[in-house]
C-alpha cells in the first residue's frame, strides 16, 4: 500500500523537511506519494530525493496545478 | 573567506582610535574587499604585513585593473553553473594592479542571474549552458515547461520543445528534470565588455559566447592591449569602444 503525504500549501524548505521525516517512518523499498502545489518545490523535492539516493518512480501534473511525486525509499548509506 | 584572515587582520585594527565615531569597523565594500578605515598612514606598512600573513593583499585603486569580484558560484550556490570564484582568482592573480588609462573592473558570475553584475563591469563573464533534449529519456511530466521563467518551452506531442530565441541559457530545465533528459550541448562563459556604473551607467555589450577560462584570459589580455594602445587618459573602456567603434574593438579582441 502506498503512503501519501499532502504538502499542498507548504513552502520550501518545509516541503523537503516533512518529506524526509515521513520517509524515516517507512521501510526501504516502500513507496511514498507526495502532493505539492508548486512546480519549483516539486523540482527541489525531487532533486533532493534523488541526491539522497531515493528513486523517483513517477512525477506528473494533476489537475489544478497540483504536482504528484511517487518515490521509492532506498536504504541510505550513511558512511 | 574563512574567519582566520579576519582574526589575523584584527591586530591591525586594534591601534585604531576608539574615540572615532563608529570605529573600528569592517564594512564590506561594493568591490567585495575588506575596508579597514582609520589606520594611521605611518602604520600602513605594519598593517600590510599583518594582513599578508593571512594571505590578504592590499587592493589596487586608481587607474588600475581592480580586484576581480565574483558571485559565490559552485559549490555554494544551487543555481551555479561554474566555479566563478576560482576563475576570478585566476584573473586577479594575472591582471590585478595593472596600470591602465582609467579604472578597470572585471567580474565573474556563475549563471545568467548575473548576481555580480557582469554587464556593469569593463569585462564581465557570465556562465551559461545551452540545453538539448534527449527525448528517449523524457517521461513528459512537463515540470521543466512549468519551471522555465522565460516561457521558452512548450509541450508538443507530450515532450518539451525549446524556443532558442527565448532561452537565456540558465539550465533551470536541466536542474528540474527528474530523469536527466536535458543535457548540456554547450557550456561556457558569455563575455560582456565596456559596462560601468556611476554617474553615467552603461550596459556592457556581449562580445562572445561559450568561451572557456583559457579563451577568457586571452580576451582580457587582448582587451588590455587594445585599451593601452588606444585609450586616452581617464577614458573608461566603454567610452573607448564607443569612440573607435565596437567592430574594430571586437576584431582586435576576438581575432
Amino acid at each position: 500500500m502506498t503512503e501519501e503525504l499532502d504538502l499542498r500549501g507548504e513552502v520550501c524548505p518545509y516541503t523537503f523537511v516533512k518529506t524526509k521525516l515521513r520517509l524515516e517512518e517507512l521501510d526501504s523499498g516502500q513507496d511514498l506519494t507526495i502532493l505539492l502545489d508548486d512546480s519549483a518545490a516539486t523540482a527541489n523535492v525531487s532533486r533532493s530525493l534523488r541526491s539522497e539516493g531515493h528513486e523517483i518512480l513517477d512525477l506528473k501534473a494533476l489537475s489544478g496545478e497540483v504536482w504528484q511525486i511517487v518515490v521509492k525509499k532506498n536504504e541510505i548509506d550513511l558512511q | 573567506m574563512t574567519s582566520s584572515p579576519y582574526a589575523c587582520a584584527c591586530p591591525a585594527a586594534q591601534s585604531l582610535p576608539t574615540s572615532f565615531p563608529g570605529s573600528p569597523r569592517w564594512p564590506g565594500g561594493t568591490a567585495q574587499g575588506i575596508e579597514i578605515p582609520w589606520i594611521k598612514f605611518k602604520e600602513i606598512e605594519a598593517a600590510r604585513k599583518d594582513l599578508a600573513g593571512a594571505g590578504l593583499t592590499l587592493g589596487p585603486c586608481g587607474p588600475r585593473f581592480r580586484t576581480v569580484t565574483a558571485c559565490p558560484g559552485l559549490p555554494v550556490c544551487r543555481r551555479a553553473l561554474a566555479d566563478s570564484q576560482s576563475f576570478a582568482r585566476q584573473i586577479d592573480q594575472k591582471f590585478s594592479g595593472w596600470l591602465l588609462p582609467h579604472k578597470f573592473k572585471a567580474t565573474v558570475s556563475a549563471c545568467p542571474n548575473a548576481c555580480s553584475r557582469p554587464q556593469e563591469n569593463e569585462i564581465g563573464f557570465c556562465a551559461a549552458v545551452q540545453p538539448y533534449m534527449e527525448a528517449d529519456a523524457c517521461m513528459g511530466c512537463g515540470l521543466c515547461v512549468d519551471i522555465c521563467r522565460e516561457k521558452a518551452l512548450v509541450l508538443q506531442d507530450g515532450k518539451p520543445l525549446l524556443d532558442k530565441s527565448r532561452c537565456v541559457l540558465c539550465a533551470d530545465c536541466m536542474q528540474s528534470c527528474p530523469t536527466d533528459a536535458w543535457k548540456a550541448e554547450r557550456m561556457g562563459y558569455a563575455v560582456y565588455a565596456g559596462g560601468k556604473n556611476g554617474r553615467h551607467p552603461t550596459q556592457g555589450e556581449k562580445i562572445a559566447d561559450f568561451v572557456n577560462e583559457e579563451q577568457g584570459m586571452m580576451i582580457i589580455q587582448r582587451c588590455l592591449d587594445f585599451y593601452l594602445q588606444h585609450g586616452k587618459k581617464r577614458e573608461r573602456l566603454g567610452d573607448l569602444i564607443r569612440r573607435v567603434g565596437r567592430d574594430e574593438f571586437k576584431a582586435a579582441v576576438l581575432q
